[in-house]
């Protein structure tokens, strides 16, 4: 592992080690999605996993976020192995996962319900992380009232509400269009500069991996796995219209849709 | 705390105003032309003796009816024991089709089986029930009630089972994601994301329910209701009861669906954003 440690006091958050799955085919023969992926981020690290839809990078996600609990290898957090599906490691989804029954503030406030944080707490949590997105005057729209922009904040602050180890992000903003995926960018940088969460952002889209992540682990289906990584020790204000980030891109574009 | 309850009786005050403008509007304007029509159709035919006096009287004849059985109490009797059987059976139903339901998604064998029998027993014509119910329970009220509910609970207990089965993955894995499971995952994510399917079966429920009330008190005679006015007036050839009644029926039917009905459906499109007049506007 060739990495630049950006902070080197900082623990190591997420650990994946030698992680491999496979599924299960009917001629009883198995498929294999994962192999060797070994993986360490540090605590308050943006990661952005990068590949082609079919390399395997949403069902990483889903073995770290435990919605699958069969694979091979070990996925610790700060570490401890992983067990189950916990609020820990909350995932956000490219469709809106929001309630639509709900008005913004209650479906960040269910969160905390379900995560059983006492009453007399809630109102505030809620408040303070609508506050955070920017969708105070908001509260009491219901989601079919909030354009897809505004959704995914929502999902964003009902996701940072729980106060999670790691935040997984599952192409959170692949439905949006370029303007309002620009803005939240900004935003998920700016929150991540006074938060300091952990990320693991996956996308497929290039532009995006490279301006969100400390590094970029480019993902293939040929190999099961991660094919390369890079480090990208660019501020992230200072990414976009840089030219050397133009360079990582169009070397990563060429790694990408090359053959090999 | 304050501005929220104040925006939130403002929703209130919109939606009932809402559901004013729905009743108070074209629609019954429509509704009024309609009804004129069809009682001058009603009178023409009448007054062209077609039809013996008998067998059809006239509109106001009908509308005297309707008053002396007003007066006499016939009718509001019989609609305050209609009403309250209809009522009961439609809880029994609600209660066990939720419950029968419920335990269908938790058992899933049970759930598989269950439903094909459901279905099965839903399109079985509720009148075919009457036989039985008498010879099991007699002619009281408990053996109108059996109809009843063998009539509508099959809709509710389909529309849960369904409804719950059709609520979208994504919420339940980001509800489990939350931390929530066995009760709350219940509570707080699989009876509100199906709450769209079990208000359709709700509805449908107390259509069938309705329909199978009144031919249970017609044939299963316990001396009160609608449906044994309307028998009365066949055994006494007296077809201004027999329409007078029939009125009264219709009407309540159309009393529940446009108020009841429409009132909890408004409520719930609304808050989903189903309602695509209301998104155009």
């Amino acid at each position: 592992m060739q990495f630049k440690n950006q902070y080197p006091q900082q623990k190591v958050s997420l650990s994946l080690k030698n992680v491999s799955k496979k599924y299960p085919q009917r001629n009883s023969e198995t498929s294999t999605v994962l192999e060797n992926i070994n993986i360490q981020i540090l605590e308050g690290e943006i990661i952005t996993i990068l590949g082609k839809s079919g390399c395997g990078k949403s069902t990483l996600l889903n073995l770290i976020a435990g919605f699958e609990n069969s694979y091979g290898g070990e996925i610790l957090l700060n570490g401890k192995p992983i067990k189950d599906i916990s609020p820990e490691r909350i995932m956000m989804f490219q469709e809106s996962a929001l309630f639509p029954w709900l008005t913004a503030f209650q479906n960040v406030e269910i969160a905390l319900k379900m995560a059983k944080v006492p009453k007399n707490q809630r109102e505030k949590i809620v408040k303070h992380y609508l506050e955070i997105v920017g969708l105070s005057d908001y509260s009491h729209s219901y989601i079919h009232q909030l354009s897809g922009g505004m959704k995914q904040r929502v999902s964003l602050a009902r996701a940072l509400s729980l106060n999670p180890k790691i935040l997984l992000m599952d192409e959170p903003f692949a439905a949006l269009d370029i303007t309002i995926k620009k803005s939240l960018y900004k935003e998920l940088l700016d929150l991540h500069k006074k938060t300091r969460k952990t990320i693991l952002f996956v996308t497929h889209n290039i532009n995006e991996a490279v301006l969100l992540g400390d590094r970029v682990i480019v993902m293939s289906p040929r190999v099961y796995g991660i094919k390369k990584e890079y480090v990208i020790d660019i501020p992230k204000d200072q990414r976009s219209d840089n030219l050397s980030i133009k360079n990582i891109i169009n070397e990563i574009t060429v790694d990408l849709y090359d053959n090999a | 705390m304050e501005t929220e309850r104040k925006s939130s009786k403002k929703k209130q005050v919109s939606l009932s105003q809402k559901i004013v403008n729905k009743i108070i509007n074209r629609d019954t304007l429509s509704l009024v032309v309609f009804i004129s029509a069809f009682l001058a159709l009603w009178q023409l035919v009448y007054m062209s003796e077609i039809l013996p006096k008998l067998s059809l009287p006239s509109p106001l004849e009908v509308g005297q009816t309707i008053i002396e059985l007003l007066v006499d109490f016939t009718l509001v009797k019989g609609t305050a024991f209609t009403l309250w059987r209809l009522f009961v059976g439609f809880i029994l139903s609600l209660a066990l089709g939720l419950i029968t339901g419920l335990l269908m998604i938790k058992f899933q064998q049970f759930g598989k089986t269950m439903s094909s029998f459901a279905v099965g027993l839903q399109s079985f014509p509720s009148i075919a029930w009457i036989p039985f119910a008498i010879l099991l329970i007699g002619f009281n009220d408990f053996g109108i009630l059996f109809v009843v509910v063998m009539s509508s609970v099959f809709s509710v207990m389909l529309s849960t089972y369904s409804g719950l089965r059709n609520v979208p993955p994504i919420y339940i894995r980001a509800a489990r994601n939350m931390g929530a499971k066995g009760f709350s995952l219940f509570r707080y994510v699989l009876i509100p994301a199906a709450t769209p399917a079990l208000i359709m079966g709700m509805r449908q429920a107390w259509s069938f329910a309705w329909h199978a009330l009144i031919g249970a008190e017609m044939l299963i005679t316990t001396l009160v209701g609608l449906g044994y006015i309307l028998s009365v007036g066949r055994e006494f050839s007296n077809m201004s009861q027999i329409i007078a009644t029939m009125i009264v029926i219709f009407t309540i039917g159309l009393i529940f669906d446009r108020v009841v009905f429409i009132k909890i459906e408004e409520k719930v499109r609304d808050r989903w954003g189903l309602n695509q007049q209301k998104i155009d506007q």
